[in-house]
């Protein structure tokens, strides 16, 4: 049960009004105060939805300071938005406090008092009171309730009207404040603007101390960004460096309060941006949102990245080395924010210690990163580095300690030369002393180290005058050379030993370079037939079997040598007298594929194995001509037999079948012809046997007592009689003391038989056939001579082998038996056979047996 | 009857073949080697021709090749008498012309047969006979 003064309120609602009025009158935003209103109010009535509305600085608008719906949230506190034909706007209108159900909102909606409406309008029940700010309608405060079960009285909206005014008094006084506030911050302004010089020349100092010390520019740019916002509104802040010729922008610095620091980065591409706009222009450039329109109107600025909703922006070039390189920008999204010229001013001043410690900083970077490269390599190479200047070392590097052992505080107080052999001290002052006056003297040479602990190290040295900070210095490079020397000694040590086993070994090894021997083992001296010393330094053109040969055989080598790296071939070489050899040589590359580095060469002398092959060779071909002149002897035996069987069975059928048609002389002739033929058969057949016997070593030598003269008279006779048709004319001359002597008669019949017979057998154009007998000295002398086809010079080699035929014996039938007969009787008789013959101008046979009485 | 010209190096063979063919009834001429028989050839134009194979100066296959070289004396049948028998110096006759090859020694009657065969024929159909076999 409420209690109620004239103005119908009880007391517990007056305390609550009380309360409400007191919080009107502290220093709190409106918002602040709507709050607490809202909490208060609903303690007197149902309040879950309540909103603020006043009118706007600029007319025809409406601001929402305080909104809190249920159905609605908060999205509708808004500032600024249009009036229109909505609930709030009809209270306004009306000037009175209004309360509206459903059935009213709908008649007002009918009659087009409220088309308007905007959030939730499923309200039960709806209250606004006007709000009376110095003397004028200037705002609505509505409850609202979209239960069923609630729906606002007149008591309600005269409790409301009346806590209306205590809101209206709240935003008079709200309203002073800010004003009041306006002042003093226009106040604030003038005082800061007098500091701001101050303040200027003490920044600029720090940034100056800043840009000295090195830091990174990052940390540079965040000092620059800190001070500047002791000169300016610089809540955002970046710094943009552009390599023009690349297109391309980085951002060292970027803080920004929207965009955060995701744009600090590198190798960002160009385009029509703001930065580029400075960059472009050269100057400062003060942005607002009017004149970005403007730019991106005029086609200035149109791919700006980052948020863009600034409220003012201000870009000064940076000037590095002489060109615009860059851009420093400050911007701020706060409402009201401005910058001016002065500012600009003030940007592009510190922009200027901006871009003084950006060169600073890069070139101090560059001589860094250099210097730090070359004390890497310094480091790092694998000779030790010392320089000398004067009498002191001025520079060693961690090697040049390491391989001498010399400790770097050593080297450059006491110096390296305590160090040097003894033995080795005068050459090294001597060296420098002349390199230093100008001479040329020898750069790289070999020194030795005496060290403490007696043991010797060998260095290899290099040394070139260089300038060392303005004066001339020596700067001497050195490696441990110790193991290698050391290997060097043990190998001179062993060469003798190893020159006893190659001189051992039982092939020919050669050392030689362009050609020239260089060094020859003991083995291939003896190959050759000259003595070392007469080798060594001479050409290898001194072994070859000729000048052509060499100079072939070099060319052939060098190509080998140079894609192979390895030779091998088998040559004819000559010994010191004149004698040819074969040796088998193969060679190697010292260095692999580099004929130049030298090549060692071992030889074998393959004379033997060359003979052998040869040997074989020759009996291949003997065995190849004897198995051609076998089958010729077939066919002339086929043919010398066929020949008499063709007489006697012509002969045979003859006598046969004509006999009694045949006169008796005609019918002797046939059968004479018979015997003939037979007898011809029975020669051949003896002959074949007899050359079985000769090629089987089985011909028996029986002599006896034989007349000399009567034998080859019967001899030339038979063998005139074997060719009658031949038109030759066969003679005998036999001298006195041809008498009779001890001989093996068929041996004889077998010499002289086939001698005359061949003789007029090859002399188909006739001529004289000679057959002469005379005794000189010891021997008995015959000779066969005719004037026939002759013997080719080349075949007469042969002539005495069997079944050798001459090539130009044509169709002048023969076995090749006859003349291998002779010359193994002749053998047997101990004696000789020889013959000249020139080819169609006739030969001459001589047979010389010992005189043999007995 | 027929001129029959019989070429051979080897007397008695030739004289045989002389006596055989004129007991025959045939007009025979004779020559010694291979030359005098291409001069006969030439000279006689003979109706038939027998021919040893090896011989001096020419050998049966130059006088084979030279009558075949020669249209008017292309058409005589020749018949070579060979002391070879080997089966390629065969094939060679009859493919550069031969109309027989008899090899040696050969028998008359077959001889006989082999004339009377290929004179009475005008254009005579190779035959060649080895014997022995």
């Amino acid at each position: 049960m409420h209690h109620f003064d004239e103005a119908g309120f009880s007391s517990a609602t007056y305390k609550v009004l009380y309360q409400i009025a007191e919080r009107a009158t502290t220093e709190e935003t409106l918002f602040e105060f709507s709050g607490a209103l809202h909490r208060l109010l609903a303690e007197l009535i149902p309040a879950k939805n309540l909103y603020l509305c006043l009118l706007s600085e600029q007319p025809g608008r409406l601001n929402f300071p305080y909104y809190v719906d249920e159905r609605d949230g908060d999205s509708m506190q808004e500032l600024d938005v249009p009036m229109r034909l909505g609930l709030t706007e009809f209270v306004l209108r009306t000037g009175v406090a209004e309360l509206i159900d459903q059935p009213r909102y709908l008649a007002l909606q009918r009659n087009g008092e409220i088309t308007q409406a905007t959030g939730d309008l499923t309200f039960n029940s709806w209250l606004g009171v006007p709000l009376h700010i110095k003397g004028k309608i200037g705002g609505v405060l509505t409850v609202q309730s979209y239960d069923n079960s609630v729906s606002y009285q007149a008591s309600d909206a005269h409790l409301l009207s009346f806590v209306a005014r205590h809101v209206s008094t709240a935003i008079e006084r709200k309203q002073s404040y800010d004003a009041l506030r306006a002042a003093h911050v226009e106040l604030e302004r003038e005082t800061r603007q007098r500091r701001q010089s101050e303040t200027m020349y003490r920044v600029f100092y720090q940034l100056a101390v800043r840009a000295a010390e090195g830091d990174s520019l990052h940390d540079f740019s965040a000092r620059v960004h800190e001070l500047l916002g002791q000169l300016m509104l610089a809540p955002n802040c970046y710094i943009s460096l552009c390599d023009v010729a690349r297109r391309l922008k980085h951002f060292p610095y970027y803080v920004d309060e929207r965009d955060g620091d995701t744009l600090q980065r590198t190798d960002v591409p160009m385009r029509l941006g703001l930065t580029e706009f400075v960059i472009a222009t050269g100057r400062s450039q003060l942005v607002d949102q009017t004149r970005l329109a403007q730019l991106q109107a005029d086609g200035l600025v149109t791919q700006a990245q980052g948020d863009l909703s600034f409220t003012a922006w201000l870009g000064v070039p940076l000037h590095i080395r002489g060109t615009v390189d860059g851009v420093l920008a400050v911007q701020s999204y706060a409402e009201g924010a401005v910058y001016t010229e002065a500012d600009a001013e003030v940007l592009a001043h510190v922009a200027h210690h901006v871009s003084g410690a950006i060169e600073r900083m890069q070139a101090y970077e560059a001589m860094h990163r250099s210097e730090e490269r070359y004390r890497l390599v310094i480091e790092n190479v694998e000779e030790g580095m010392i320089v000398l200047q004067g009498e002191h070392i001025v520079f060693a590097n961690a090697r040049a300690s390491e391989i001498a052992r010399i400790s770097r505080e050593e080297f450059l107080t006491v110096g390296f030369l305590h160090r040097v052999h003894p033995d080795d001290h005068a050459l090294i002052q001597e060296r420098r002393r002349r390199r230093l006056a100008g001479e040329n003297v020898i750069n790289h040479y070999q020194i030795r180290l005496l060290q403490p602990d007696g043991t010797i190290q060998w260095l290899e040295i290099g040394v070139t005058v260089v300038p060392w900070e303005g004066q001339p210095a020596t700067l001497t490079f050195y490696s441990d050379i110790t193991d290698r020397k050391l290997l060097e000694q043990e190998l001179h040590r062993t060469s003798s030993e190893r020159e006893a086993i190659l001189n051992s070994a039982l092939v020919g090894i050669v050392f030689s370079r362009s050609r020239d021997y260089e060094w020859v083992n003991d083995k291939f001296a003896e190959m050759v037939g000259y003595s070392r010393d007469e080798l060594v330094g001479q050409s290898s053109s001194l072994v070859n079997a000729s000048q052509a040969q060499w100079e072939q055989a070099g060319a052939e080598t060098r190509a080998a040598l140079a894609n192979v790296g390895t030779y091998t071939a088998e040559r004819q070489l000559r010994r010191k007298n004149g004698e040819l050899f074969w040796a088998h040589l193969a060679g190697r590359c010292v260095r692999h594929l580099d004929p130049d580095s030298g090549v060692i060469w071992t030889f074998l002398d393959i004379t033997g194995r060359k003979q052998a092959e040869q040997e074989i060779r020759d009996a291949l071909d003997r065995q190849k001509e004897l198995n051609e002149l076998r089958s010729r002897f077939v066919a002339m035996t086929s043919h010398e037999f066929r020949t008499p069987l063709a007489t006697i069975l012509s002969s045979a059928e003859l006598l046969k079948y004509y006999g009694d048609r045949l006169p008796a002389h005609e019918k002797a002739e046939v059968i004479q012809s018979i015997e003939s033929s037979v007898q011809r058969m029975t020669r051949m057949m003896d002959r074949v046997l007899l050359i079985g016997k000769v090629e089987a070593q089985m011909l028996e030598f029986n002599p006896e007592r034989v007349d000399l003269v009567a034998l080859c008279l019967s001899l030339a006779e038979e063998a005139r009689a074997q060719l009658p048709d031949s038109p030759c004319v066969l003679r005998t001359d036999f001298a006195d003391d041809v008498g009779s002597g001890h001989y093996d008669e068929k041996l004889l019949g077998h010499i002289f038989g086939n001698l005359l017979s061949n003789a007029i057998k090859y002399s188909p154009l006739g001529g004289d056939v000679c057959f002469r007998a005379y005794s000189h000295g010891s021997d008995m002398v015959f000779e066969v001579t005719d004037n026939g086809i002759g013997i080719p010079a080349d075949e007469i080699a042969h002539l005495f082998e069997s079944f050798h035929r001459s090539s130009n014996v044509g169709n002048i039938q023969g076995t090749g038996l006859g003349l291998a007969i002779v010359k193994k009787s002749v053998d047997l008789h101990g004696g000789r056979i020889e013959v000249r013959s020139e080819q169609g101008r006739g030969t001459c046979f001589t047979v010389r047996l010992a005189i043999q009485l007995h | 009857m027929a001129r029959i010209l019989v070429i051979d190096d080897e007397a008695p063979i030739r004289q045989n073949l002389a006596r055989f063919l004129a007991l025959e009834g045939h007009q025979v001429i004779q020559a010694t080697d291979g030359r005098m028989g291409l001069d006969a050839i030439r000279a006689h134009k003979p109706d038939f021709i027998l021919c040893d194979v090896m011989m001096p100066h020419l050998d049966g296959f130059e006088v084979l090749a030279a009558t075949q070289a020669d249209p008017s004396l292309r058409g005589i049948p020749f018949v070579f008498l060979s002391a070879s028998a080997e089966p390629e110096k065969l094939e060679a006759a009859l493919q550069q012309g031969a109309t027989g090859y008899v090899t040696k020694p050969f028998n008359l009657a077959h001889l006989r047969q082999l004339l009377a065969t290929q004179l009475a024929n005008l254009s005579p159909k190779p035959v060649s006979t080895l014997f022995p076999t």
